[in-house]
Formats: structure tokens, sequence, C-alpha cells
């Protein structure tokens, strides 16, 4: 302990000026002294070691120590969980759960298709799904997430992923949306057909992020899911699309169906609701006999040949409508109809007993039918477009290995004068259209249109067998093609897809009212729409812009 | 690394051939800390001129592999045969020169000698090694201790290279500062600088006890073994070429025998992206050392980024309490106070920071001085890459905005602040910034003695003191009367602003001596309230005028803006002007209100601070977007959309700024690497290469539709380069996938 007398030399705000006998000079500040004091009291100070505040310091410095490692130190993120949520000819759809990033901060999350980069996942924190659209029918593909986060990168379980086949309608997801009064249909009529499809089922009311088609015939602005499908570039078509889907057993191109510019009368003059009632009449009076002679003990037997008879059963169900109280769901309505048609005087219990687990047979059984069926007749089809779409990819190379080089330099002069117009072809455009630039000015030199052949056999070939993509890939962009001179990954099929999922929509100035209108219009076109058919599209226009030109 | 062309080396003329050196060796004795950049001599003579008209040149150097007096030779090799291959326009003429000798001298900061290669062409190569009073020492050198003056030399030089290039250098192309300078980037040279990377960490290892010597940032009283340049510019390497594997086996080689190293490591592993395992160490390394600041520090930092600011007061008391004299350890706890929102704590501390005036931000300087100024100053055009409202930026331009500069932007003091000051300014705005101005008045008059308290003690102790104290009353009487009115209007509006250290302290001890039995009684009374208040400190009362200037300009270039909104007018101001304000709204942290102001100047030409703002702007503003939350299919549309956006303006902002910097034959720079690089790490390398492509496409067809007139040439293989030779090569942020 040490102890001294000071002496306070001076009094100034807030510091004082303290001086022991051997002269040593403190400064010191006055809140520390006594009430009272002034210049010339004198002051005692006593110093002693506080070891209880050190060691109540130290144990309170420790807590601190303890509680921010428990806090930073024990909380992993965890690796994302990653699922399919839908799949269908040319997209799916992902969705993983939320993350979980324990203390850590987010840096970014990236989604990886064949261990190729995609792109970042917008709005991680909240966004859980992801839409891949622009894929090639009928491939298998691998699907990773990577969370980067300030604790580490955490991979998520790679998935694999099959894009259905033209055939395979199970993936088809449809919001409903404005009908007028007048249309030559119900919406029972539409939910009839998405079962026969074997689509997804019930059709949904909001759009979604697995929303595929947007069915209306009335467009209205007010409504905001019709607004939410426009922003999402989902096609907005007419019903009588699923019934051509249906009538073809393979999906179709929605080109002929938008609400927006469809050719009504071509579309009635098909019949498509007609049709089907036409064609279900017969059938419906052969299964009204057939009904009330099935045994409804006969679990098997009826379920076999409920198979058959569903639909038409239903249709006329509808038809005849038949009110049926306290039944919440159109599918339990629909089987409980079915049974109290079978058997009408069984009793109640019975009814919902057997009525669920045939539905649900009924349900399982379909879409298989519905292949076994299609496999016989679109399945040839669908090879004969492939067969098309081979030779489509193989011409222009032929072309650009067997013509002179003059000729082919004519050529790509025409497509260099051609590409800036057709804005549809987005993909292809900055490289080729670079490329081809450049010749223009070496044209009268050999070499480089040689070289620039290659370059040619080299792009083309690409923007041929990626058609589908390429379709599909518009549908998203439409209005941001003339973006893609910005949007960058256009010479790579990963970079497209990168595209995709951060559904980019750059509303660059330049892209301007009518090309965006002409882009939607073709955009539809794609998501669904057959490959080769489009594709035969595409060269018509090109033909068509050559010849313009 | 792009391939040098004679239009990329800038020169300067000397005196007589060979002075420059001289005047560097004169100067050997004062260089402090780090040093200046390497100096490169060349001697030249016209071919075919008939009298022996040999001149001499010079220029500095960054970057360059100064491990051995090979690696050097071979450069002043290959910049003579530059220089001898092709004519070169000469202060308006052409001139084709031959080159007899050059001479390439790098400071050795660690020994304090300045190492010197001459090359004679044809002919013999010597090194000679200077000490800092002159003398020729190479002879008393054994070949090992030469050897590690070369290593001393290089780590030095790479140092220097990445330190000194983070600085803000566009200042010095426009406002006459040191121009006649070529950096290189060392780390982008393939293979080569893979292999100049390890030496820099085998030297760093070998020398880090050394590392004191170099000197060190504002935010240390001294260097220490933790604290200096070269821990700093092996950090600074590190996260450049993201090796953070390697430097954590040579960190941790070095922690068993120098436990402080810990502090490293977290550092290292935080930049890694590790922060669970940094906590960890922090943590171990606490326990053993509690008293370890650089630890307490980088845990503050950490905990208060996640939003615990009671937890990292404690954190930053401590600190304080283990290194007073640390003027970061001070900040620290002031920022905790801040985001608490105890300003009056925050007041406090601030008042307490330790400041330092004697040492500023390390920036290479000009060791010869030029004879005739500007004139002297070969400032050839590269034209490998060029863009062109960049390139063609004219000085002259600059200059008039300069000359025609609104004289309330002019001299606005605190644009100026230097080293601690200036942190400690920013300290002050970010409280400002939360409690508004007349908030911080009351705060501040709260905690510190107000002038007019001040005088009331002054009369209070006197009269106690039975006039004893007091000086002679001579001219005080006539002051007083003039002083006590003018001060009385002053402090109706403007108390705010008065300093109770002013400079009529003087005055008011005289004038006590009129009436004091008048205050005796009050001085009672608040004396109680009065002694817990401590004087403020000079330079912090200072720091409140100039926040008091800035607030005003700010406020009044708001109003003048709304008016002119309100009346339909274009409010226009210049380029420089637009800047200005900018960084005022930045300053006092309005960072949109200071975006808009950069994006404004940028609009009338290119500027490369306002570019540069902004680009830090954008940033800001993605990870803001990142880190909100928001759902649904229409947000999740806009989010894309905004950060596309951002992305492709960040890119624009680091190519303008990479040409720019180009121009100014700087082909290093670190601050836009670390930003291109996360760039990749959000968009993949391959998206940056084709927006790259698409974007500065050099052919006419598809941008612009004059075909005579490209305006831009380069940049495709710019950024290609980058790719390749420094994203690719290092593998930063998996850059391959």
């Amino acid at each position: 302990m040490v102890e001294v007398s000071l002496t306070i030399g001076k009094l100034d705000a807030s510091l004082a000026l303290l001086l022991t006998k051997d002269h040593h000079l403190i400064e010191f500040p006055t809140i520390l002294l006594p009430n009272g004091v002034k210049a010339g009291s004198i002051v005692k100070i006593r110093c002693d070691q506080d070891l209880k505040s050190e060691q109540e310091e130290e144990v309170h410095f420790q807590s601190i120590q303890d509680e921010i490692l428990s806090t930073f130190a024990t909380n992993l993120p965890k690796k994302p969980v990653l699922r399919v949520k839908n799949v269908t000819q040319t997209s799916c759809v992902l969705e993983w759960d939320q993350l979980d990033l324990g203390t850590s901060s987010l840096k970014n999350l990236i989604l990886f298709k064949d261990g190729k980069k995609l792109g970042s996942i917008p709005s991680p924190l909240t966004n859980k799904t992801s839409k891949l659209s622009g894929l090639p029918i009928d491939k298998s593909f691998k699907f990773q997430l990577r969370l980067d986060t300030t604790a580490g990168t955490y991979l998520s379980d790679e998935i694999e992923v099959n894009t259905h086949k033209m055939t395979d309608l199970s993936g088809i997801t449809v919001c409903l949306g404005d009908f007028s009064a007048n249309d030559p249909f119900t919406k029972e009529d539409i939910e009839e057909a998405l079962k026969t499809m074997g689509a997804k089922f019930p059709p949904q009311e909001q759009v979604k992020v697995d929303t595929t088609h947007f069915l209306c015939t009335r467009e209205n602005k007010q409504n905001p899911e019709y607004v939410k499908a426009n922003e999402m570039n989902i096609p907005i078509i007419r019903p009588e699309w699923l019934k051509a889907c249906e009538r073809e057993r393979r999906i179709v191109g929605v080109r002929d169906f938008y609400v927006k510019d469809c050719v009504l009368p071509d579309i009635f003059a098909k019949n498509y609701w007609k049709n089907t009632s036409k064609q279900v009449s017969p059938q419906e009076e052969k299964a009204e006999p057939e009904l009330p002679t099935i045994p409804a003990v006969e679990e098997v037997q009826e379920t076999t040949k409920a198979d058959d008879e569903v639909p038409p059963a239903e249709e006329a169900a509808e038809i005849a409508e038949v009110p049926i109280e306290s039944v919440p769901e159109i599918e339990i309505t629909q089987s409980d109809e079915k049974l109290a048609e079978d058997i009408e005087n069984t009793q109640q219990n019975i009814d919902d007993a057997f009525g669920e687990p045939t539905e649900e047979e009924v349900k399982k059984d379909k879409p298989v039918e519905s292949v076994e069926v299609s496999e016989s007749e679109p399945v040839a089809e669908a090879e004969k477009e492939v067969v098309l779409e081979e030779i489509a990819i193989e011409q222009p190379e032929i072309v650009a290995e067997s013509t002179p080089v003059e000729e082919v330099q004519a050529s790509t002069n025409e497509v260099a004068n051609e590409e800036p117009q057709v804005e549809e072809v987005a993909l292809d455009e900055p490289k080729v259209a670079a490329e081809t630039a450049e010749s223009h000015d070496a044209t009268t030199s050999e070499e480089p249109a040689k070289e620039e052949l290659q370059e040619v056999s080299l792009v083309e070939p690409v923007a041929v067998s990626a058609e589908p993509k390429v379709e599909t890939e518009e549908s998203v962009v439409d209005e941001s093609v003339v973006q893609d001179i910005t949007s960058p990954e256009n010479d790579e099929v990963a970079g497209k897809d990168n595209e995709e999922v951060g559904q980019d929509e750059e509303d660059e100035d330049n892209a301007d009212e009518p090309e965006e209108g002409e882009g939607e219009g073709d955009a539809g076109n794609d998501t669904t729409a057959t490959p080769a058919a489009t594709a035969k599209d595409k060269k018509k226009k090109k033909k068509k812009k050559n010849k313009k030109n | 690394m792009l391939p040098p062309s004679i239009a990329s080396i800038p020169e300067a003329r000397e005196d007589y051939p060979g002075s420059s050196l001289v005047e560097r060796t004169a100067r050997l004795l004062t260089i402090p800390d780090l040093g200046p950049g390497d100096l490169c001599n060349i001697h030249k003579y016209q071919l075919n001129s008939k009298k022996e008209t040999e001149i001499g040149t010079f220029l500095y150097f960054t970057g360059v592999d100064t491990s051995n007096v090979a690696s050097i030779a071979a450069h002043l090799q290959s910049l003579a045969n530059l220089m001898t291959s092709k004519s070169q326009y000469w202060f308006g003429d052409k001139k084709h020169w031959k080159v007899p000798e050059l001479s390439y001298c790098s400071y050795n900061a660690f020994s304090k000698v300045d190492m010197r290669v001459t090359v004679h062409i044809p002919g013999k190569l010597d090194v000679v090694v200077v000490n800092y009073d002159g003398k020729l020492i190479q002879d008393k050198l054994s070949s090992e201790e030469l050897d590690r003056f070369w290593l001393e030399t290089f780590v030095c030089g790479i140092v220097r290279a990445v330190l000194e290039s983070d600085d803000d250098p566009d200042t010095n192309k426009v406002g006459g500062g040191l121009v006649e300078v070529r950096k290189i980037n060392p780390f982008n040279n393939g293979i080569v600088s893979k292999e100049l990377l390890n030496n820099f960490l085998q030297g760093f290892e070998e020398l880090f006890f050394q590392g004191y010597k170099l000197g060190c940032t504002v935010d240390f009283p001294q260097p220490t073994l933790i604290n200096n340049y070269l821990v700093d510019g092996f950090m600074k390497v590190i996260e450049l070429t993201q090796t953070y594997d390697q430097a954590l086996e040579i960190l941790e080689r070095l922690q068993k025998e120098e436990p402080s190293v810990i502090s490293l490591i977290a550092q290292v592993l935080l930049l890694k992206q590790d922060e669970v395992e940094a906590v960890k160490v922090m943590n171990e390394g606490i326990t053993q050392n509690k008293r370890d600041v650089n630890l307490l520090i980088l845990q503050t930092e950490y905990v208060l980024e996640k939003k615990k600011p009671e937890l990292a007061l404690e954190l930053a008391k401590q600190a304080v309490k283990s290194s007073p004299s640390d003027f970061k350890a001070w900040s620290i706890l002031v920022k905790c106070y801040i985001r608490l929102g105890d300003f009056e704590n925050a007041l406090l501390t601030l008042n307490s920071c330790p400041m330092n005036s004697h040492r500023e931000k390390y920036q290479l300087k000009r060791i010869v001085p030029l004879k005739n100024g500007s004139e002297d100053l070969h400032l050839p055009s590269p034209t490998d890459v060029t863009l062109d409202e960049v390139s063609n930026l004219q000085s002259n331009e600059i200059s008039y905005e300069q000359r025609n500069l609104d004289a309330q932007l002019t001299n606005l003091p605190a644009t100026n602040l230097k080293s601690t000051y200036a942190k400690a300014y920013d300290l002050l705005t970010d409280i400002v910034v939360k409690t508004g101005w007349e908030a911080l008045l009351k705060y501040r008059a709260k905690v510190f003695v107000m002038e007019e308290e001040y005088r009331k003690d002054i009369r209070g102790s006197v009269s106690s003191a039975n006039n004893g104290t007091t000086k002679e009353p001579l001219n005080g009487a006539e002051n007083l009367t003039v002083a006590e009115t003018t001060e009385t209007v002053n402090e109706e509006d403007n108390s705010s602003t008065m300093a109770i250290k002013s400079p009529q302290k003087e005055n008011f001890d005289d004038s006590t001596t009129v009436d004091i039995d008048a205050v005796t009684t009050e001085a009672v009374s608040f004396e109680d309230e009065f002694k817990r208040k401590r004087l403020c400190e000079r330079w912090l009362d200072n720091l409140f005028m100039l926040l008091y200037e800035d607030l005003r300009v700010y406020t009044m270039w708001q109003a003048e803006s709304l008016h002119f909104q309100a009346q339909q007018m274009e409010y226009k101001k210049t380029t420089l002007e637009w800047e200005i304000l900018g960084s005022i709204a930045y300053r006092l942290k309005h960072f949109k209100e200071g975006s808009i102001a950069f994006s404004n100047a940028l609009s009338g030409r290119f500027s490369p601070q306002s570019q540069r703002e902004i680009m830090r702007y954008y940033v800001m503003e993605r990870s803001k977007l990142l880190t909100k939350s928001s759902s649904g299919a229409s947000n999740i549309h806009n989010y894309t959309k905004l950060m596309n956006q951002l992305n492709e303006k960040i890119l624009d902002s680091i190519i303008k700024l990479l040409v720019w910097n180009h121009r100014w034959y700087s082909d290093f720079s670190p601050g836009l690497l670390l930003s291109l690089s996360d760039l990749v790490a959000w968009e993949g390398s391959i998206k940056i290469q084709s927006s790259v492509r698409a974007l500065y496409s050099e052919s006419t067809g598809v941008t612009s539709s004059d075909k005579d007139h490209i305006g831009n040439h380069g940049i495709i293989d710019m950024m290609d380069d980058l790719d390749v030779d420094y994203i690719k090569l290092y593998k930063l942020s998996n850059a391959d996938e």
C-alpha cells in the first residue's frame, strides 16, 4: 500500500495539478478529488491493489469468452438439401430446404449442373426453388447446390433429373385463370382432361414456380395471377391446348393456342370439346350398361375395368350434373359418384372404404396406361422427329464443308445481315454476329474467310443441336433477347442455362415493345413445343428472312 | 501478363546522365520506413547523331522481381530492347535511340542499403551495394550476406508493390504527383510468378522477426512483430493469391517461436471464410494471453459484425486496457459505444484516442526532384489498351474545372485530414449520422466542459483563491467588452463550434477580476456537475468545426437540389464539383446521395475517383441485396434484375479503372484485382469473359455503326490476360468451374 499527501497546485477545468513533496507534478482529474477542495488544499491518496476486482473481472471476461465460443463456434452451417419438385420435357423445378447457416453469414448460393457452374440463386435467404428451362428432351442431368458461407463451403448431394419424353405428359402443371361465361367447356372439362392426360392434378389456383402453363380465355390484367404468369413468361394459352395434347397423346406446341393471338375460328373448327363429348357419348352408352353389371365386391375386376371406364363415367356424371353433397374434393367426388353409380344399393360405409383405394389405384394405373398406348404411336413419331432433327443438324455442317469458300462467305454475310434483325436467334447472336461481322471487314482476303468457315461450321451445329434449348431459352428470356449482348454465356451450354436460373430479365432500354411482343409470341412456343416442329419453324423463318434480304 | 510496349514506359529527363543516381544516394540517409520505389536510370543517345549527345532519363518501378541480379539484368535488358527496337517520339521529335547503359536501384529497408545493378550494352554487369551514408560496401560482404541482402530487397520490393498500389493513384496523375512510375503485377506472369510467390512466402518466414524494421501504419504507435508493413504486405499477398493453406503452414511454424502470431492465423482463417475455426483460434489465443491486443481487436470486430455489440464492448474495453496507446483499440471501443447508442461514452472515448500526427499512409514519393517540373516528363499514351472516354481524358479539362471551382467547395478542411485524424473524423460522422447534429451538440455539451461553464469556473476559482493566481489585468479591460459582445452574439447561433480552449482564454482570465462576488454563489451550484465534465481535446474540437462545415455544404446542396427539382430546372455542376459533393456525402455516410453525385460526375466525363467511389457503392448495395430477405416471384424477379445490373456496373467500373491505371503505366491494382475476383466468385469466369467480349467487342458490326472508329482497343485481351494469368493461375474463387 502506498499513501501520499499531495498539494493541489492548480485547480483547472476538469484537471488539477497536484504536487508531491519530492516535486512530482501530477495531472489529476478533478472528478476524482473530494468535494470542496480548492487550490492550496492538501489531499491524501492511498493506492491498493484491488485483487478482488481483478478476480471478478477475470471471471467476467472468461464468461464472455466462453459465450463467444459457444455462440459462434458450435453452430456450423448444414449442407443444403436439394430435391426435384417437377420435371417436364424441357424444364425442371428444383427445390431445397430452408438454408441452415448456423451463425455464419451467407456469401453465395450457387447451382451446378453436371459439375458446371450455372449461376447464383437469387434471394438465397428466402428463395427455395429454382426453375431451369431450356433443357434437352429425355436427357439426364446432375444438379448440385453449393452454399458459400463465412464458415466454409458446403455442397448438397448430387441429384439426378431425367427430362421427360415428348409423350410423357405428367410434368404439365397448369394454373387456371379467368374464363368467360360462354366458353364451350367447363372447369370440370379441364380437370377431366388433366386427369386423362396424367398431368398434375388438381390444377393450381395460383401461379407458382412449377407452373408450366396458364390457362384462361380472358386476358384479365386485373388478375394478379395473370400478371404473374406474364411476368414469369409462362405461356398463357387456351385450355383447348390440353385437349390437343390429349388427342395427340403427346405434348404439342402452344403456338396456336395463345390467348393473345390465337385464331379462334381455327381452334373452334377443331372442335376440341365437342369432340370429346362425342367420343365420350358412345363410350358412355357402352359404359353405362356395363356399370351396373359389375359386382361391387369384386375389387380386382372393378378396378381393372374402372381404368377404362373412369373417364367416360366421369364425363357422364358431369354431363348429367349429378348433385353431390358435402364432398369437398373433386377426386373424391368422382370416385364417390362412380361407386355410387356402380353400387347403388351398398352401404355408405363401404362406399367410402372402397372409394379412396380404388381411386388411388386408378390414379396409379392411368399414367401407365397412357404410356403404353402412346408407346405404339407417338414414340415412333418422336423417333421420326429425332431423325429429322439430326438431319437438320447435319445439313449446315455439310453445306459448310462442301461449299466453296466464297459461297460460305456469301451466306455468312447474309447471316450477318440477318442476325441483328432476327431477334429470336438470340443465343448465338453475339458470337455469330461478332464473328461474321469480323469477316465483313475481311471478305477480300481468303484466309479470314476460311477461318470464318470453320467458325460457321462450329457455330451453326451448336445452334441447331441446341435448338430445343434455344427455343425454351427464348421463352424465358424473350424481352431480354436484346440483352443477350450483355448476357454473355451464349456460346456455352452452361451459360445458357445460367441465364435461365437467374431468369435474367434485364429491361435494357433497347428492348422495344414490338420486339417484346414478337418474343413472347415465340416464347410460348417453346417450353413444351416439339423440337422438330419448332426447329422447322425456325428454319422457315430464317429462309423467309433470307429471301427478304 | 500483357507484353510491355515502349508506350507504357514513362520517363523523366535528368540533369546529366546518372544524376538521378547521385540524388538518390544523397537521400538514402533520410529514407523512412519502406522506402521509395525502385529507380531505373537509362542512358541513351541518338543513333545517327554526330556529336556525343548522350542523355539520361529515369523512372520508378514497382513489382519487378528483384530477388537476384540475373532477374534484374534480364529486366533491364528487355527494357533496352524495347527502347532500341523502335523509334520513339521524344518531346515532339521522332528519335531512334541507342541505350548503352542502364542501372536499377532497389532499396532494402531491412538493412538500410540500396542495391544497384548496372548493365552495360554490350558488355558487363556491375553490382553495387550502397549503404545509408553513401559508401560502397559490396566488397566487404560475404556471398552469404549478399544473398541475404537480395532476399531482403526482394521482400521489400513486393511489400512496396502490394501496399502502395492500393492507394489512390489518380490524385497523382492530375495534381502533379509522382507519375513517372511503372507498376508491374508481380503475380500475373504464369509459372514465373508462382515461383515468385513461393520465394516471397519463404522470404517472409525468414524475415518475419525483422519485420518491425519496415515501419507500420498509423493505427499503431510503433511497429511490432505483428503490426508492421511486412505482415501487412504478407496478408495482402495472401488475399490476392488466396494461398491460405500455405500461409497457415508458415504461420503455424512461426507461432511455435512467437505465440502472438496466433492473431495472424485467426486473420487468415477469417479471410479463408472459415470463421468457426477462426473463433476457436481466437478463443484459444485469448485464453493463453488475455492481453493480446491484436486478437482482442480482431475478436471485437468479428463480434461486432455478428451484431453483438454488448459482447464486443467488453472485449474492446479489455483491448484498451491491454494497449492504451493504440489508436485502433480505442477506435473500436468508440465503435462499440456507437453501436450500442451510448453516444456520451462514444464521445468520451473518442476524446481519449491517442492521436498520431507524425506518420502518414505509405505512398511512393519522388526521391529525385524534377528540375523543370513537368517539362522534364515524357509521358506517352499506351496504345495497346484504350477506352475512349477513359484514355482520352484531358488534363486541361480538369484544370479548367479546378480553376472555376465553386469557392465553397475548394477549401473544405475535412478533405485533407490525415492519419488518425481522418479516422477519428470518420467515427465522429458515424455518431452524427445516428444522432443528427442538434442531438450531437447536446451530447457534447453534456460531457465536455463548454466555454460558458469554463468562464464561470475561472471566476469561481479565482474568487476562492483570493485573486492570487490571476495575471495582471493590463489590456484586459478594453478587450473584454469587445470580446464579450461578439461572444454573446456568436453563442446564440453558433455556440456549438466554440472551443473552450479558444484563443480568448486569456481574456477571460483577465476579465474575472471585475465581478467576482456576483458569481460565487452560482459557482457552487453547478460546480458538482461541472466537475464531472471533461475538457475536450483541441483536435476533437476542431473536428466538430470541420463537421459543421461539411454539414453546412451538404445541407445547402440538398436544399438547392430540391429547389431546382421543384422548379424543374437542371441542377448543373462540373464533374469536379459533383465529385467533391459526393465525397462530402460519403464522409457524412450519406451513401445514396453520394452515389448520385458521383454518377452525375461521371455523366460529365470519366473521373477515376468517382468511378472508384461509385463502385464501392455498388458493392455495398449488392451485399445489402443479398442479405435482404424478400420472397415472392416478382421480388425474385426484381432481385435478379438488380443483381445483374449491379454486377454489370461493377464490371464496367473495374474495366474502366483498369484501363485508366494502364494508361498511367500501372498494371497492378490490388484493390481492383480483389474486386474482380470477388465478381468472378459471383458470376463465374465464363460469364465475365463473355460479358467482356460482348461489351467490348472491337468488330464494328454489333456495337457501333461507325466503322471508322472503334471506341476501345485491347480490353478483351487485357481481361483475358487477367483471367488466364491471374484468376485461373491461382484458382481464385473456384474460377475453373
